[in-house]
């Protein structure tokens, strides 16, 4: 029943939450959609699959899932952002989806285009609350989902790293005259995004047993439409967006068919961009013409 | 003409009416994250045209073009109040949108796919191409050419020069659309078979990339990166996957060494240069 | 009897988020006149070039071009009506070649599809290309016809955007700082252009902050301070007005300037 619904797409929402954390940071600190976000998704989800499948248990699938995340994340950073920033605003958008392109393709050599079966090595445990049934594991990354966010709100809020994050957030140039030290400080907002893509990924193959090399499209790419929804550059408005996005695409599977998904949540995407840009907690809106 | 070599040239037209459909909004300077949906609109209505109501496969394009631009330019309208990151926002989201209503079209296959049984030859797609391609570079010798970079470059004084910024915006985006739907009506009619899975917005990312790659300052771009796109994985065989990896990591290093693409207005004119120096020497 | 003015603005007035910036502002060109706008920084001149360009809609007043109503009017059509403009910060279109720049406002003289479908590329005997190459040439610029605009030096880039603004055949042209960043002789030979300009008919409305141009090119003045006309009078006598020593007192280039004009 709806309550029952409710909680499964909270629970799904928490994935498309940390990937839109992900996707808002670099939004926000460095007005750069980043397309190779989906792609580290993909990466982080079969990463957990073929460690499994090794028959390694599945903290070590975790830390490497994300570790890879983190990695792949610098490398994306040094080949878009620090090298491109000086041309035309477009650039590294359009290198980010050259790496998407190139993370799907290498994957798919590797390991072909079916979807994954992915072993977990514990059984699932539910609890029982009323009527509602939740999945321990879903509950243990929702609330994981959460603590990061706020550990990163302190961190934005309280440490120099978070000050110099805001500062660039408000103008690169002057940051530099500033003193802070973007070259060093920047890569930090391409990990923490590769850190919690890969993690939101691990959630995802592990709770719901699957990994494709075409899951960073299917998946991650709602990341946007929650970030969008939530408020551009605002890392709780993502949370709050990812959450809603979860809900909105179970109730439209229940009501509509998975066919109809797409159609609900980028129907939503394209409404707001249309009547409220700035998304349901405002947040920094970039600038018109910067990318 | 063996057959390997003629389904090659086929696939080069189609690709090269895909550059230039991405092209004219880009020239524009809107980033078009939607022309796969105009491809699948083209394709699907052209598709149904000919298995529905007979209509012979040549005419089902053009009408099928003249839909997707149909649409286009009605889309324009609301899409073209967004700018910047906002407008390829609204684009990616149109392009999926309008895959996922497709997906749920059951008369013309859902999700298994839509075979097309009338069948359009390698020499009608190839005139095709050409004639767009001409068309393309004649609209860009006209005043048109220009206008559409001043209100790329600098919007607030191309208003003020006199220019309609909104009326070329929506020209190019139209323009683009008619050319989406026109190149997607001709591969279902070559093809002979089509899925609405393959149009999303990975697809208009991969013509994205090879027309940035080629060149957006000049009309001459879009050629050489439809050309790269398709003829250089044929140089080196391998599998689908194994080429979109050599050509992503192309992409990232021109990218990183000429982010404006191969062809530019600078090289251009030293080539003219040098064309009209050597006339004179003559 | 006087044919209407050039240019009239009657009580024009401009806030923005609560902050007035232009104030009951009125005043008149005749055809062919000189008009200079000075005033303080910030005293609203460029704000007023935008009103009366479209760039902003007033909150209240009037705009006539040659009599007719253009309060309200589209900003890309007030060109057409012939108003055209330079601007401060120099706005050429860095993808456009030098000729490509010039041409963008040969627009404005025959709009519509017909003058966008014009084949200005495809012949290099084009009449649209030849007028252009001509207007150049009459500027000592044909040399740069080819070049990117943006390489060129900042002179040479302000004198191309004066031939951009002619090039609409305007009857009224406002110059928003012409003289700024320009030597002694680049100055002096923006006047003499100027001056030449002006004696084809085409009525001129300068904001300046060189007094010495100004007296030198200009036969009456307007002038703003905190958005508010605070005088209106021939370029001879505003070092009389106590009014306008007030505003610029506080400023000794401003007192040095008065004292020079």
């Amino acid at each position: 029943m709806i309550e029952q619904q409710i909680v499964n797409g909270i629970m799904l929402g928490s994935v498309y939450a940390l990937v839109a954390v992900a996707f808002t940071l670099a939004i926000g600190v460095l007005n750069f959609l980043n397309f190779s976000i989906p792609g580290l998704f993909m990466l982080g989800g079969m990463v957990t699959w073929y460690v499994l499948k090794a028959g390694f248990a599945w903290p070590i699938a975790a830390l490497l899932a994300i570790a890879t995340g983190g990695l792949m994340s610098l490398v994306v950073e040094r080949f878009t952002y620090r090298l491109m920033r000086k041309s035309s605003h477009f650039v590294p958008l359009v290198t980010s989806m050259a790496f998407l392109i190139l993370l799907e393709n290498i994957v798919l050599v590797t390991w072909g285009s079916d979807l994954q079966r992915v072993e977990v090595p514990f059984a699932t445990v539910s609890i029982r609350l009323g009527h509602i049934v939740v999945a321990v594991p879903q509950l243990i990354g929702l609330a994981l989902a959460i603590a990061a966010v706020a550990c990163l709100d302190v961190v934005l809020k309280r440490t120099r790293i978070g000050r110099g994050l805001r500062t660039i957030a408000e103008d690169p140039d002057t940051a530099t005259l500033l003193g802070v030290p973007v070259g060093r400080i920047v890569p930090v907002v391409f990990l923490i995004g590769g850190l919690f893509t890969a993690l939101a990924s691990f959630l995802f193959s592990v709770n719901y047993q699957q990994a494709s090399p075409f899951m960073g499209e299917e998946v991650a790419l709602k990341g946007i439409s929650a970030m969008v929804l939530g408020g551009m550059g605002n890392i709780w408005g993502a949370i709050l967006g990812g959450l809603l996005i979860g809900v909105i695409e179970t109730f439209s599977i229940h009501w509509f068919g998975a066919r109809a998904v797409d159609i609900w949540v980028y129907g939503l995407l394209l409404t707001i961009l249309f009547v409220r840009p700035t998304g349901l907690l405002g947040g920094t809106a970039p600038g018109p013409a910067r990318m | 003409m063996s057959g390997y070599l003629e389904s090659l040239l086929v696939l080069l037209s189609i690709n090269v009416i895909l550059a230039y459909a991405a092209f004219l909004p880009m020239a524009a300077g809107q980033l078009n994250l939607g022309v796969a949906a105009f491809v699948a609109i083209g394709a699907y209505s052209g598709a149904y045209l000919s298995n529905a109501y007979g209509v012979h496969p040549v005419p089902a394009a053009l009408a099928a073009s003249a839909i997707a631009g149909g649409l286009g330019w009605i889309v324009a309208f609301p899409i073209l109040r967004t700018r910047g990151i906002y407008l390829a926002l609204a684009t990616f989201a149109l392009n999926q949108v309008v895959q996922g209503t497709i997906l749920n079209l059951n008369v013309v296959g859902g999700a298994s796919g839509y075979p097309v049984p009338a069948h359009i030859g390698f020499p009608v797609i190839a005139a095709f191409a050409l004639i767009a391609v001409m068309l393309v570079f004649v609209l860009f010798h006209t005043r048109f050419g220009i206008s559409v970079t001043a209100a790329s470059d600098d919007e607030r004084v191309a208003d003020l020069m006199g220019l309609s910024v909104r009326g070329l915006q929506s020209a190019a985006f139209t323009g683009g659309a008619v050319l989406a739907g026109l190149a997607g009506a001709l591969y279902a009619h070559h093809f002979n078979y089509i899925e609405v899975q393959n149009y999303g917005v990975l697809f208009s990312i991969y013509i994205v990339l090879y027309v940035l790659l080629g060149g957006t300052q000049t009309v001459y771009g879009p050629i050489l990166g439809a050309a790269v796109f398709t003829l250089l994985p044929e140089l080196l065989r391998g599998s689908a996957a194994w080429r979109y990896v050599i050509f992503a990591l192309l992409i990232i290093a021109i990218m990183s060494l000429r982010p404006q693409g191969v062809v530019t207005g600078a090289l251009l004119r030293r080539l003219l240069g040098w064309r009209r120096a050597a006339a004179g020497a003559a | 009897m006087s044919a209407a003015p050039a240019l009239e603005v009657v009580g024009l007035a401009k806030s923005f988020g609560g902050l007035r910036v232009i104030e009951g502002l009125s005043f008149s060109v005749r055809r062919g006149e000189r008009l200079a706008l000075i005033g303080p920084n910030g005293a609203g001149k460029t704000t007023a070039f935008n009103l009366i360009t479209g760039v902003y809609l007033p909150d209240a007043g009037r705009i006539l071009l040659e009599g007719e109503e253009i309060t309200t009017l589209a900003s890309r059509l007030r060109i057409r009506k012939g108003l055209a403009r330079t601007f401060q910060n120099i706005r050429l279109m860095p993808h456009l070649s030098v000729l490509e720049n010039v041409m963008i406002a040969q627009y404005a003289r025959s709009p519509g599809l017909r003058g966008m479908l014009q084949p200005v590329g495809l012949t290099r005997t084009n009449r649209w290309r030849e007028e252009a190459r001509a207007a150049l040439a009459e500027a000592g610029l044909e040399a740069s016809a080819e070049d990117e605009a943006g390489s060129l030096p900042y002179g040479v880039q302000k004198r191309i955007e004066l031939v951009r603004a002619l090039m609409a055949q305007p009857r009224v042209l406002l110059l928003d700082e012409p003289a700024a960043g320009l030597n002694a002789a680049e100055t002096e030979e923006l006047q003499r252009a100027l001056g030449a300009i002006a004696r084809r008919g085409v009525t001129l409305v300068v904001v300046e902050h060189d007094m010495q141009f100004v007296a030198g090119l200009c036969e009456r003045v307007v002038v703003l301070n905190f958005g508010c006309k605070i005088a209106d009078c021939a370029v001879g006598e505003i070092h009389n007005d106590a009014g306008v020593r007030e505003a610029y007192l506080g400023s000794e280039a401003g007192e040095i300037a008065l004292d020079a004009a």
